[in-house]
């Protein structure tokens, strides 16, 4: 099976930022989880995939079609929630489905009114009247409708309280269970992808710094605790990320096992990194490249 | 691109559905000035046409319609063929209106005969349509608020620019309004405008940052 989303040494260069020669591959039927801080380059990734933006060379190809030529196509097939969906505010919710349906061949009326009865949608009422996790709602229903082979989202879950962040994260769930769905999604709430992603891709400064299953993540990371007397510049190299205390300090491995090995008779302690933790070692401790 | 025109026509329906009633009566105060009731009617068209981008523009939608099976350049020629048709509209009831207080006021308005004729239709229309696409590429390039910014500083360096040509030809236009090849000249001029402002457009927004 084709892909759903191939990236080859994509370039995007702003005055004071780039997206540098990055490469990804997502197979069709899973959930990825693209995490960064803040400017890390998540949203531009996002809107080249989408031809929001020009690109300055690489390549993106969605379904093993090139993203450039056959833009409307992998668009027909691609169901985008944005960070703050905006939609004409004087419009009602039902005119907006009268909008958007025109512009798909698949689209499903009854499934859409559907989910604006599981997601409480009211359908007279006006955008502008919606408070954001309800619009953030019927984005979520729009991209469903259509019967979208690939959501992309970009932070769906920011500012969202924690019942219906949770309801959203089902629902994710419940759409790949159709194993030709895929999910690409954008986010710092790192525990949304501990629940639900497949694979985790960790974007910093415009470059791809991991890209890999979760599972595959924590069985080979690890973050290690120990005291600053076993760390020297010799030890340090084992590390993708150093924190150091007055006394201690606490680090990220890609290879645990062979810090295992290197520290051993040691007293350190090796255990099971959070997202959390590897998200702030990678951004804030001491970088080993 | 139909559906993007669709688009344009569902989006601003409501704040079409009065602008005939607006038109009429916001002309009647210029009727008894021909100038000033063909400036009156060719803004009006232009605020039509305008209100597209600045709806979109309100309620940032950009984004949104850019995730539709669209492309760039498909919503830039939509844009003018929206434009195109509202232009049509503001003629119809800019005619409309001109026919209407002339058979009114009869023999006390003979400012609006000349106006509301054939030849004032058609220079009420290229008028229109010229505005149309001289700002279209701005609003592609700059976004809709510094390109209405910048539209009556450029409209009157390219006014200053025609009028120094047809001084400097000594010709008259008026004079050769009527010959057929003139009309076929100013025809071609537009429509090779046309071409390059459509060109501009959809070059300036594939290169736009959203």
């Amino acid at each position: 099976m084709e892909p759903a989303l191939e990236i080859n040494k994509l370039r995007k260069e702003y005055k004071d930022f780039k997206l540098n020669d990055i490469s990804l591959h997502l197979p069709s039927g899973y959930i990825m989880g693209l995490i960064g801080p803040n400017g890390a380059g998540k949203t531009t990734l996002i809107k080249l995939i989408l031809n929001m933006t020009q690109r300055k060379s690489g390549e993106i190809k969605v379904f093993g079609l090139d993203n450039l030529t056959h833009e409307t196509d992998i668009k027909s097939r691609i169901g985008f929630v944005h960070e703050e969906p905006h939609y004409y505010g004087y419009l009602k919710v039902k005119e907006i489905r009268s909008l958007f349906s025109r512009f798909y061949t698949n689209w499903n009326n009854d499934l859409f009114f559907s989910l604006c009865g599981e997601f409480s949608l009211p359908l007279n009422k006006r955008i502008a009247a919606l408070s954001r996790g309800t619009k953030m709602k019927l984005s979520l229903a729009l991209a469903l409708s259509h019967d979208a082979d690939f959501l992309l989202m970009d932070e769906p879950t920011t500012g969202l309280d924690p019942v219906f962040r949770r309801d959203l994260l089902r629902k994710f769930s419940e759409v790949i269970q159709n194993e030709n769905k895929t999910v690409l999604f954008s986010t710092h709430i790192t525990s949304d992808l501990e629940r639900t992603a497949d694979y985790i891709t960790y974007i910093q400064k415009g470059e791809i710094l991991f890209s890999c299953t979760k599972d595959h993540l924590f069985e080979t990371w690890g973050l290690v605790k120990g005291g600053n007397e076993v760390l020297n510049r010799e030890t340090h190299r084992f590390f993708k990320g150093v924190q150091r205390g007055p006394y201690s300090f606490k680090a990220l491995t890609a290879d645990k096992e062979k810090v295992r090995r290197a520290f051993s008779g040691k007293n350190i302690l090796i255990d099971k990194p959070s997202l959390d933790d590897i998200m702030f070692l990678l951004s804030k401790g001491e970088i080993n490249a | 691109m139909l559906k993007l025109c669709w688009k344009d026509f569902y989006i601003t329906r409501l704040f079409l559905i009065p602008v005939p009633f607006f038109f009429v009566i916001l002309l009647n105060t210029f009727v008894f000035s021909g100038f000033l009731f063909f400036t009156a009617g060719i803004l009006l068209t232009f605020a039509m046409v305008i209100s597209i981008p600045l709806i979109e523009d309100k309620y940032r939608t950009e984004q949104i319609m850019l995730s539709l099976p669209v492309t760039k350049q498909s919503i830039v020629l939509s844009r003018y063929v929206s434009s195109f048709f509202i232009t049509g509209i503001g003629m119809i009831l800019y005619f409309v209106s001109g026919s209407l207080y002339s058979s009114i006021f009869k023999d006390k308005i003979v400012s609006l005969t000349s106006v509301v004729s054939l030849e004032g239709g058609a220079v009420f229309l290229f008028t229109s349509l010229l505005l149309t696409v001289l700002f279209l590429p701005l609003h592609f390039k700059l976004g809709i608020t510094k390109a209405l910014l910048v539209f009556p500083a450029f409209m009157a360096v390219f006014s200053a620019v025609v009028w120094l040509g047809i001084e400097s030809t000594s010709l008259n236009p008026r004079t050769l309004l009527n010959p057929p090849l003139f009309i076929f000249l100013l025809f071609l001029l537009f429509s090779s405008l046309t071409l390059l402002s459509i060109f501009l457009s959809i070059k300036a927004y594939k290169l736009k940052e959203l």
